[in-house]
């Protein structure tokens, strides 16, 4: 017997209806509405790597990426964006199951790696504007600086919101909301893992081998 | 129920701020703005009782004034 038959021989009796079962829980609730944000903030990545998509050969005589964009420094960044989403996980984990030594290890190293990445960027946004190209310069790097320094802005902004956590996790201890809020936060910080694997391949790979 | 805040109020009055030190490049104002906008969120975020329980009886009430109010 199939999965589906068996669930079709339950009797209709046993599951109440979704009136009848009361509103849905916090934890659902709270994940739902922040996935509609989370959405919201995809639409706005997708708008922003539209404009590159189009302006990425419009460089008035400038330096393109090719020339400007240094593989090593990026993959250290990949490396430690995407190493990041997994200790974020751990730290999930660890909140699952009310650790808190581990919890804060896993944000500390988390916040570890996003900040490496962060320094990084920064570092490279500087090089780029020392040697003149700077947003100003032609269109491809004002697409390029709105679409990159967008999401490194998400991510400093992702590095406060863990920092706010792990306080609140210490007063509050593993209240409710907090496991909410950590929730969201793990749903945010795995959306800009996502989105900067996008930025990877659209920006420096395809950048490179162009 | 949530409880009544006058967070997103006061978040909306340090986004106009920010917003009118930004086109007219005050920076000084800018960070006002934010730091404010943060502060305040930060306010919000550690309030320990931030919901409030509706009694049965009151929403029966609600409910029997209600039918009363369809029927006449």
């Amino acid at each position: 017997m199939n999965i589906a038959v068996a669930i079709d021989q339950i009797p209709q009796e046993a599951l109440p209806s979704a009136s009848e079962a009361g509103p849905a829980p916090k934890r659902i609730v709270v994940a739902y509405g922040f996935w509609i944000f989370l959405l919201s903030d995809i639409i706005m990545f997708a708008a922003l790597f539209a404009s590159y998509a189009v302006l990425v050969r419009s460089t008035a005589g400038g330096p393109t990426g090719a020339q400007l964009f240094n593989q090593t420094t990026v993959a250290i960044e990949t490396v430690c964006l995407l190493f990041s989403s997994y200790t974020c996980g751990l730290m999930s984990l660890a909140v699952n199951s009310r650790r808190y030594f581990r919890t804060y290890l896993g944000a500390l190293i988390t916040f570890a790696l996003g900040a490496i990445f962060l320094g990084l960027e920064i570092r490279e946004f500087l090089s780029m504007i020392a040697i003149g190209a700077a947003p100003q310069r032609s269109a491809f790097l004002s697409a390029f600086f709105t679409l990159v320094g967008c999401h490194g802005l998400h991510v400093t902004l992702g590095l406060v919101w863990l920092t706010v956590m792990m306080v609140q996790v210490a007063v509050f201890g593993f209240a409710a909301r907090v496991q909410h809020r950590l929730l969201c936060f793990s749903l945010f910080w795995h959306a800009l893992d996502i989105v900067w694997v996008g930025v990877l391949t659209v920006v420096y790979l395809m950048g490179v081998s162009s | 129920m949530p409880k009544n805040s006058a967070t997103g109020f006061v978040t909306a009055f340090f986004a106009v701020v920010i917003g009118f030190a930004l086109i007219w490049h005050i920076w000084w104002l800018a960070s006002v703005g934010v730091f404010g906008a943060f502060a305040t969120l930060l306010t919000f975020s550690f309030r320990r009782h931030n919901e409030v329980e509706v009694p049965a009886e009151e929403i029966a009430r609600f409910v029997q004034a209600h039918q009363a109010g369809v029927a006449a």
